[in-house]
């Protein structure tokens, strides 16, 4: 299983769907930083994202950094909500979750 | 660079650094002896004293040394908890500070520090000392680290963790070889429970640079299992041989854990955070361990090469490698801090440079528009809007925020309040108003006077306010915002206001005005700016013999400013400066009279009507129903280039007046760079400076505040010649 | 000697200076013309040579200074040294130029741009060669002569910079501008 990237029109927001693994994270880097490269303001999509590891939580948090973009992660999926949630990034990401009763935390509003 | 060249510039980062840390600890001070004190202040004024005394060892400023380790001790007793904040406290530690402070910049200069003033203040601190000798023994600075920690620990020399610590640092190519770090973590869930996994990031690159395949972060794991050790060390076993996996089991000894901060990549003060995140250490323990660290490294002699000075003080070598490491990431982080010196001259060379490329860039566009090149077009307006961003981003870095100037003054209304005997509240707002650098730098000292003026002549005795019903507690307000492309400054006091009669009186006195003059109560105010004039009955140390106004109204003029008096007899004075932001962006108003071009300030630009016909030989029209002044500026600036025959007037404001600018041409709003004219135009009046437009043409800045003040003079002097129409509006 | 080999010769001639003496006592100047009149001025304190481009009036000044330019993003002050000497404004002529020197006032050093009606060359003119200024018969005002030189066709003056182009001096001609200045006349 690959990554699908999906850029929509306004280069505003991307959607990973698939896997932000070891094995896509290469690919994704560059096509983020293409994106990164036309505006200042991503939100990155990770709804579609089946499979994550430590490598794709790791370009999370590059991402992140970027110095004078703002990353915004959106509609984190379970696996995704597992891995933040398990290596206490959520503050580091600083994107809106909502821990939900069970204790799992979900991206806000959605 | 030759060494003396070198060891002057890094004296002068000493000074700087010094200066800026003694700043911190009185800023500290003060809000602890307001009871407004946090968490972290105690900590912060800690490092503060430390980091002074270690900067100065490295000059073999030994009285500093000598001096900042005392006070060092208390701050760490402070911090510690052993000893509480007094106000007698406080006092004696702002002494230390400003004796600090004297001590430096004496030694810097070479002169011969105040010993016996070190002395006097290390024998006053001694009160908040003498318990650590007495309870401590010899719990003193020369027990190893280790010792000191068991005696922390009360017994068993362990920690009170019952968590197994797991610190896992992986090869880079651990993710290339198909293993997961997370799924490692994930698996230990089976030996027990995950208390907390902490993620390391201080060693990720940036995205740019990231090879995204290698692994750049680690992980701090505590983890609650009744498995053993070798259970737990199975997890990884197939781990590349040069990750680093350390696995302390529950009650280590602190000393352990001081082993792993020291085997470890990263600063050990946050290592031993995160170790309290993890709940493995207790923020104690943790303090405690660190503390240990920190005695054997006073003691170590901070410059290079040095002996020992006592023998009998050698740190066990765990502890001398730790601190070791904390030193080199120290000097690490002094390097990274995030902000950085540069000298102006060069930020300046750079704002020319990037207005000469925005110009360059425009030209380029044209070119392209002229060959009809779409594409090229296209890239041209791309690079030219980068360029000024750039441009944006260049001249804002010569900005400050006045709380640069603001942060003196609390300690200084603490000081006169009490040396005055009155008490006195100093009450900041706006501090995060910007202005250019070289403005901070100058309305210091008069900001300086009014608000020492405001405390002596404005605030009455205790007695005289608690008889006007005013609560006994005076206030200084210092405010400042931005208004009309300038920066406003206000020095309020709710003191007993001006007495206008006293004020002429003493004037009349004074020989400053003729008796019988006819003043209006503003003029009477404007009498206390006099050289030579001073109200206050007693003359005081503080405010001096009236040199203070006259000279606070100089230098304000100095810079282009004005000052304002607003009083109300019985609830205080306000003190308006209203400067100018000198270099700044501002936006502009482009004009044109003949051949030449003016910038107005944007701000001050209220709307643009068409000059009526046959006012040929006017100089104020009707507007509204009102009557408005206006200047032909081609006859003011004597322009004989071609005229436009229907001119158009610039209404402009400043100060509440209004007046128009009669121009030929309005070419429309554009971004400003101020460049000022040089000593040459320094009498020219009515321009503040110069720019250069997007063409490359140089335009004029017109300096709307003068040249409202000359239309007022001139209307007024009209008045008396007969024509009051004008000046009876702006009166109004 | 075009305008353009000058230049040149000013920015090799300056990097020789910085280099080594030039030789048995000599220094070097930049010769130009104004009006009729040849005039040098060392070459130390000459920073550039720049085409002439119309400088934009500041009002109330002197006619001296006839404006500003804009020099790679600094605004620099121009002076008609025709008019500092009491001669006519320039005539703005095909090899006008900009004379580009840094003058020092009050601990800064400021660039100050001349008009002259052409530059000439860089010579080198030995202090032996340099006759004191006149008492009398010089068409312009002796305290901002250092020296005469003779050349080839006739006497070179060579001015006192620091006189001629004095800030305090100049800016004070401003003042004077701008008080007797049309603003409370308008």
């Amino acid at each position: 299983m690959a990554c699908e990237i999906v850029v929509d029109a306004g280069a505003q927001s991307i959607a990973l769907r698939g896997e932000l693994t070891i094995y896509t994270v290469g690919e994704i880097r560059i096509r983020l930083l293409d994106v990164m490269a036309m505006t200042d303001k991503i939100d990155i999509d990770l709804g579609g994202v089946a499979e994550i590891d430590t490598a794709g939580l790791q370009l999370m948090l590059l991402a992140k950094r970027k110095p004078g973009k703002e990353v915004t992660f959106t509609h984190h999926s379970a696996v995704v909500l597992h891995l933040v949630d398990m290596a206490s990034v959520g503050l580091m990401l600083g994107d809106p979750l909502v821990i939900s009763a069970g204790g799992m935390a979900q991206t806000a509003g959605n | 660079m030759d060494t003396n060249d070198e060891l002057a510039e890094a004296l002068g980062v000493f000074m700087e650094e010094a200066r800026e840390l003694l700043a911190q600890m009185e800023e500290i001070l003060l809000r602890e002896e307001a009871g407004g004190g946090s968490e972290e202040d105690l900590p912060a004024l800690f490092r503060c004293a430390h980091t002074i005394k270690g900067s100065a060892g490295m000059f073999g400023f030994d009285e500093v040394v000598r001096f900042t380790h005392v006070v060092e001790n208390v701050l760490d007793r402070l911090r510690n908890g052993a000893i509480g904040f007094s106000r007698q406290l406080v006092g004696v530690l702002l002494d230390c500070q400003d004796h600090i402070a004297g001590l430096v910049s004496t030694i810097a200069e070479g002169g011969t520090p105040d010993i016996a003033r070190s002395d006097e203040l290390i024998a006053e601190l001694r009160a908040w000392t003498a318990a650590d000798d007495a309870a401590g023994a010899a719990a003193p600075r020369q027990l190893p680290a280790e010792s000191a920690v068991r005696v922390a620990a009360s017994g068993g020399g362990g920690t009170g963790s019952d968590y197994w610590h797991l610190s896992l640092r992986f090869a880079p190519g651990i993710l290339a070889e198909g293993m997961d770090p997370m799924c490692f973590i994930n698996y230990l869930g089976t030996c027990g429970r995950i208390v907390h996994v902490e993620t390391i990031t201080d060693h990720l690159p940036t995205l740019d640079e990231a090879d995204p395949e290698l692994c750049h972060i680690g992980f701090e794991v505590a983890l609650d299992s009744p498995a053993g050790k070798e259970e737990i060390e199975r997890v990884f076993q197939f781990v590349a041989e040069n990750s680093h996996i350390v696995i302390l089991p529950p009650h280590s000894k602190a000393t352990e854990f001081i082993g792993l901060i020291e085997s470890l990549d990263e600063d050990s003060a946050r290592l031993g955070e995160i170790l309290v995140a993890c709940g493995t250490l207790t923020p104690q323990e943790l303090d405690t361990a660190l503390r240990a660290q920190q005695q054997s490294r006073q003691d170590t002699p901070p410059r290079l090469g040095a002996i020992l000075v006592d023998s009998g003080m050698v740190a066990p070598a765990v502890v001398g490698a730790a601190i070791e490491k904390q030193q080199r990431n120290e000097e690490k982080r002094r390097s990274e801090t995030k902000s950085l010196k540069v000298p102006s001259e060069r930020l300046d060379a750079l704002i020319d440079r990037v207005g000469e490329l925005v110009i360059a860039g425009a030209g380029t566009h044209a070119q392209a528009v002229k060959i009809q090149r779409r594409d090229l077009q296209e890239s041209a307006s791309l690079l030219l809007s980068l360029v000024e961003d750039i441009r944006d981003m260049a001249l804002r870095l010569r900005m400050v925020a006045i709380g640069e100037v603001f942060s003196r003054f609390p300690r200084v209304v603490r000081d006169v309040s009490r040396e005055l005997g009155k008490d006195i509240e100093l009450r900041i707002s706006g501090a995060e108003a910007e202005l250019d650098k070289s403005m901070v730098e100058k309305v210091g000292d008069p900001l300086m006077h009014l608000i020492r003026n405001s405390m002596d002549h404005g605030i009455e005795a205790a007695e005289v306010r608690a008889a006007s019903g005013k609560p006994v507690r005076g206030t200084v307000a210092l405010n400042a915002c931005h208004e009309s492309g300038a920066i406003i400054i206000e020095v309020a006091d709710d003191g007993g206001g001006l007495d206008a009669d006293r004020i002429l009186k003493k004037a009349i006195e004074k020989g400053i005005v003729a008796e019988g003059a006819n003043l209006s109560t503003q003029e009477i105010y404007q009498l206390i700016l006099a050289p030579g004039f001073s109200t206050a009955e007693t003359v005081t140390n503080l405010s001096g013999r009236g040199v203070g106004m006259d000279v606070v109204k100089n230098n304000v003029e100095a810079l282009r400013g004005t000052l304002d008096i607003d009083s109300v007899p019985g609830q205080g004075t306000t003190i308006r400066l209203c400067l100018p932001l000198t270099l700044a962006i501002i936006d502009g108003f482009h004009v044109g009279v003949g051949s030449t071009h003016f910038i107005v300030p944007l701000d001050m630009v209220v709307e643009c009507v068409e000059l009526p016909t046959g006012l040929d030989h006017f100089d104020y029209m009707e507007q509204r129903g009102e009557a408005l002044p206006f200047v032909r500026l081609r006859q003011l600036f004597g322009e004989h280039g071609p005229a436009h025959i229907r001119p158009r007037v610039v209404i402009v404001r400043f100060a509440g007046k209004r007046a128009g600018l009669v121009v030929d041409r309005i070419y429309g709003k554009c971004q400003t760079v101020i460049k000022p004219l040089g000593p040459l135009f320094e009498q020219v009046p009515c321009v503040s400076g110069s720019t250069i437009l997007g063409d490359g043409e140089v335009a004029l800045i017109i300096d709307v505040a003068q040249l409202i003040q000359g239309v007022v003079t001139r209307n007024w002097q009209a008045t008396h010649g007969g024509t009051a129409r004008g000046a009876t509006a702006l009166a109004a | 000697m075009t305008n353009d080999m000058v230049v040149r010769t000013v920015a090799a001639a300056r990097r020789g200076n910085d280099n080594d003496d030039v030789s048995s006592g000599g220094a070097l100047y930049l010769a130009f013309l104004l009006g009729h009149e040849a005039y040098a001025i060392e070459i130390e304190c000459i920073r550039e040579i720049v085409e002439y481009s119309e400088p934009t009036a500041v009002p109330m000044m002197p006619p001296s200074v006839c404006g500003v330019i804009n020099l790679r993003g600094g605004v620099v002050p121009v002076i008609d040294l025709a008019v500092r000497f009491g001669a006519d404004p320039a005539a703005i002529g095909r090899r006008t130029c900009f004379v580009i020197v840094e003058v020092a006032h009050a601990g800064a050093v400021h660039v100050l741009g001349l008009v002259v009606d052409r530059v000439n060359a860089v010579t080198e003119i030995r202090s032996g060669d340099i006759e004191p200024p006149p008492a009398f018969g010089a068409r312009i005002n002796t305290d901002f002569i250092l020296g005469m030189a003779r050349s080839n066709d006739g006497f070179v003056i060579i001015l006192n910079v620091a006189r001629t182009l004095s800030m305090a001096e100049l800016a004070t001609l401003g003042k004077a501008g701008a008080d007797s200045g049309v603003l409370l006349a308008a």
